[in-house]
């Protein structure tokens, strides 16, 4: 009597016991411990087991598991195609519900469906979501975009896609842009030769090769112009000076109206090329040609560059470009937009005009990506997405400067050591860099005050939030100062 | 495994025509799955059924052999189509040799003729993927092959060979007012050809279907092997996402376009603010001529100005030089300046095939269309390179 109730009493706690354990691993499985994803992983890894490599790639491995229902425990297994679903269905079924089962008891019954990325209903969600029918139809038909790049001109080097035009104007460019007007009037008497100077992504090149562009469609075909960086210049005369044949450079380059050249820096310290531009320079001047030239700083601050052509350069208009303000961004940006023909939200643009100040380059890599999110993926460029795209454009350097590189570049732009620039010394000359040093510590690097005075020679926080605070003020004001800090900052850009 | 061991007489000349057939869906050079590089051989009722297949599209295609023993099995299909190909005798006979005691897997294809004796190591049917049927049918069209294939061959050049829109990478198919539009795009020109009531049937009012690509590069062999010189009729049904061609002695299974083709009706142009009519041949000849001198955008410039009785055609690259080809017109309307993409241009040309055809201009940046007097139903779209 007493061992049948024992027994019974056995029994049943072992069946309450698989109950127990049942209910727990399903509780575990669909509260706590596992979504559908990793179900499935699961279930891959057991199916991985039994069957051979290429079989797996090719049935198993873009299947995912759709839905679970946990009310009649049935289970819908997605699969790309359907070669893929008749062939899990019929071969694999048995392993999978196995193991589905294994971890989860209340499975029932499992199905298998076609699940695409690209299935009709997916990719109709998609275009839906895009404003309109007419956004589809209008993206559909479109005029094929010429392949311009490909259209230079051989005979003066210039790309027709920069024209006045489509260059805005705003208070930072205004003069260089009157200046260049003025020159189109008046090939060669007016501004001779034109120096426009200022940082990356400005518009120079922009500017000079419109004006080109200008004076050929003005003065068509009675003008000669010729387009050319800098380097060309450099390697024309380094293959003339090889081959003895400087004839074809000064034919190529005394021949001429109009003389464009671009970062005219880079010819600082190359004694052979100074010289043969030093009198390509002077020929075309005593003819009244006109020569335009841009550079990243105004001929004082190009360090290599010999005094004769310094003061020459300087004998005819100098003009800097600044930084845009806001609103010339936006212009700039939208004129962009228009220029590709695509409708980006204002309120997008605004925001990157208002995040991305110092390069409209940069901006335009912003537009750029914005526009291919838009046509090629098709997604709506969200806040958010906007803030991803302009962090991935903007922050690529910041990070790997280090205090050492600042020093030494700040010394090193204003000739001094770095040493110096770290001592007790109050000479005027070393006083400015020092803080300009602090400045762009606090700038770049984010430092707190009390450390960028340990690290500038021990000295007191209060110096730190003096220096910063006179250079932050006086950038407004001086543009020469603003243009320092730049040519430094884009200085460290490089060093790293 | 239980299955029949198959054993077959076959005559070279007809299969290897089926071979050519089925050669179109053997997997690629890439395929994770080395059996999608078989052929699978199936012998039943007298016939014998090659069915390739690389999980894209289907092909499946049968001739009449005498069947000694029915069964089924495959073999690499590279080799054997070589060895078929090769051979000089007509009479072949194909037995598949089951595995040893000690490697049951191990089964062959004996290969015998008169004068020649093969062994190829090959798989089991049962490895081969097993095809998938339509689940359910929504639709049936039947049209006879040579309309078919002239839709399909004035259509396919417009179609965007590539992936990044896949809603447009194939030729599109819809009843419009009764009638089967075949259209296709990419997005650059449009081409479309009409199919009058009298020359189809379709058991839905409602078709819209895009065709990939690439299934379409199969259909001319195909057809040409199904038609044996008479002109015969495809059956085509679908479900959502598959489309099944059914010819005579074959088939072909083939996913359908995910997505929605765009409504191109809606840019098709109807007011014109001139009309060139042009000698076909010599506009072609023309455009092809000028080409050589253009540069890597393949652009040629159509100008008529002056006197509105002929047409200029231009093209210049910097480094090679410049050449106009001045060819007769009768050009209605405002003169026009505008430049195309050669490429299209000869694409649309070549479509038509009467003597005459006409360009007509809507304006710059705006669709421009040609069209023939005698094929009224047929149109080819063409976007200008913007100015």
């Amino acid at each position: 009597m007493i061992k049948a109730h024992i027994s019974f009493f056995f029994n049943v706690a072992r069946q309450k016991n698989i109950v127990i354990i049942n209910a727990v691993r399903r509780v575990f499985v669909t509260y706590f411990f596992m979504n559908n994803d990793e179900i499935w992983e699961v279930v891959l890894g057991d199916i991985e087991a039994q069957i051979s490599r290429p079989n797996f790639l090719t049935w198993m491995k873009q299947s995912q598991l759709v839905s679970k229902d946990e009310k009649d425990g049935a289970v819908l297994v997605g699969l790309p195609n359907n070669f893929a679903k008749e062939w899990v269905k019929s071969r694999y079924h048995k392993i999978i519900l196995g193991s589905l089962r294994n971890l989860d008891g209340s499975i029932r019954s499992v199905d298998y469906a076609v699940v695409n990325a690209n299935t009709a209903e997916a990719v109709q969600r998609r275009i839906q979501r895009k404003q309109g029918g007419n956004a589809v139809v209008s993206q559909f038909l479109k005029p094929q975009e010429p392949l311009l790049e490909l259209h230079i001109d051989p005979k003066t080097n210039i790309n027709p896609r920069y024209t006045l035009d489509s260059f805005v104007v705003g208070s930072s460019n205004e003069l260089a842009y009157a200046a260049v007007q003025a020159i189109i009037e008046d090939v060669g008497k007016k501004y001779n030769p034109l120096f426009i100077y200022g940082g990356v992504g400005l518009g120079k090149t922009h500017l000079i090769q419109a004006a080109g562009n200008e004076i050929l469609k003005k003065y068509y075909n009675k003008v000669r112009v010729l387009y050319v960086t800098s380097e060309r210049f450099i390697n024309d005369v380094v293959w003339a000076l090889r081959n003895k044949r400087m004839e074809d450079v000064k034919t190529k380059y005394r021949d001429i109206d109009v003389l464009i050249v671009d970062d005219i820096q880079f010819i600082g310290g190359k004694p052979a090329t100074e010289q043969e531009f030093f009198y390509t320079f002077n020929t075309l001047y005593e003819h009244n040609k006109q020569i335009i030239m841009s550079s990243d700083r105004p001929p004082a601050a190009i360090p290599t560059l010999e005094e004769r052509l310094r003061s020459r350069f300087e004998g005819g208009m100098i003009i800097d470009v600044a930084y845009p303000d806001y609103e010339m961004r936006f212009a700039i940006l939208r004129a962009k937009a228009q220029e590709h023909g695509v409708s980006i939200d204002e309120d997008i643009l605004k925001e990157v005009a208002l995040r991305v100040k110092n390069n409209i380059r940069e901006a335009e890599g912003v537009l750029n990506k914005i526009i291919f999110c838009q046509q090629v993926k098709n997604e709506r460029v969200t806040t958010k997405k906007l803030e991803d795209i302009i962090h991935e454009a903007t922050t690529r350097v910041s990070k790997r400067v280090a205090t050492a590189d600042v020093v030494r570049v700040v010394a090193q732009f204003f000739g001094i050591s770095p040493q110096e620039l770290v001592s007790r010394s109050r000479k005027r000359e070393v006083v400015e860099p020092r803080q300009i040093c602090m400045y762009l510590m606090r700038e770049v690097l984010g430092f707190s005050y009390p450390h960028i005075g340990e690290k500038m020679g021990k000295r007191d926080h209060t110096t730190a939030i003096h220096a910063y605070e006179k250079v932050a003020k006086e950038i407004s004001q001086n543009s020469g100062l603003n243009q320092k800090i730049m040519l430094i900052r884009e200085g460290l850009e490089k060093s790293t | 495994m239980t299955t029949n061991l198959l054993h077959t007489i076959v005559l070279r000349s007809k299969l290897l025509e089926v071979l050519g057939v089925v050669e179109k869906s053997v997997g690629g050079e890439h395929t994770s799955l080395p059996i999608l590089k078989h052929v699978l051989l199936r012998a039943q009722n007298e016939k014998l059924t090659l069915t390739t297949t690389d999980l894209e599209l289907v092909i499946e295609y049968s001739l009449l052999c005498k069947v000694v023993r029915e069964g089924s099995f495959t073999v690499p299909f590279q080799v054997f189509y070589n060895i078929v190909k090769n051979l000089s005798s007509e009479r072949i006979t194909l037995e598949q040799i089951a595995g040893s005691i000690d490697s049951p897997q191990h089964q062959t294809l004996h290969i015998i003729t008169e004068n020649y004796e093969a062994n190829i190591h090959g798989q089991a049917s049962d490895d081969f993927p097993i095809i998938p049927v339509l689940s359910e049918v929504r639709g049936e069209i039947t049209l006879p092959f040579s309309v078919f294939l002239e839709a399909m061959s004035q259509t396919s050049q417009a179609t965007l060979y590539s992936d990044i829109r896949p809603e447009i990478s194939g030729i599109h198919i819809q009843i419009c007012d009764g009638e089967l539009a075949f259209a296709a795009t990419d997005s650059f020109r449009l081409a479309e050809r009409i199919i009058a009531v009298n020359s189809f049937t379709s058991s839905s009012r409602d078709v819209s279907l895009t065709i990939p690509i690439r299934t379409v590069s199969t259909m001319p062999k195909l057809l040409f092997e199904a038609s044996t010189g008479e002109d015969g009729e495809i059956r085509i049904s679908y479900d959502s996402t598959q489309i099944l061609f059914l010819v005579p002695r074959g088939r072909v299974i083939s996913r359908l376009v995910a997505g929605v083709f765009p409504d191109y009706r809606q840019i098709i142009p109807s007011g014109f603010k001139s009309e060139a009519f042009l000698d076909r041949l010599e506009f072609l000849n023309a455009v092809r001529t000028v080409s050589s001198l253009s540069g890597k955008g393949n652009d040629v410039l159509l100008e008529a100005s002056g006197g509105k009785k002929f047409l200029e055609i231009k093209s210049s690259q910097g480094a090679l030089g410049e050449n106009v080809y001045k060819m007769p017109a009768n050009i209605e309307g405002e003169g026009f300046e505008l430049t195309f993409n050669w490429k299209y241009l000869l694409d649309g040309l070549k479509t038509f095939k009467g003597p005459e055809i006409s360009l007509a201009i809507a304006g710059n940046d705006k669709p421009a269309m040609l069209r023939s007097k005698g094929e009224h139903r047929l149109l080819y779209v063409v976007m200008p390179i913007r100015g």
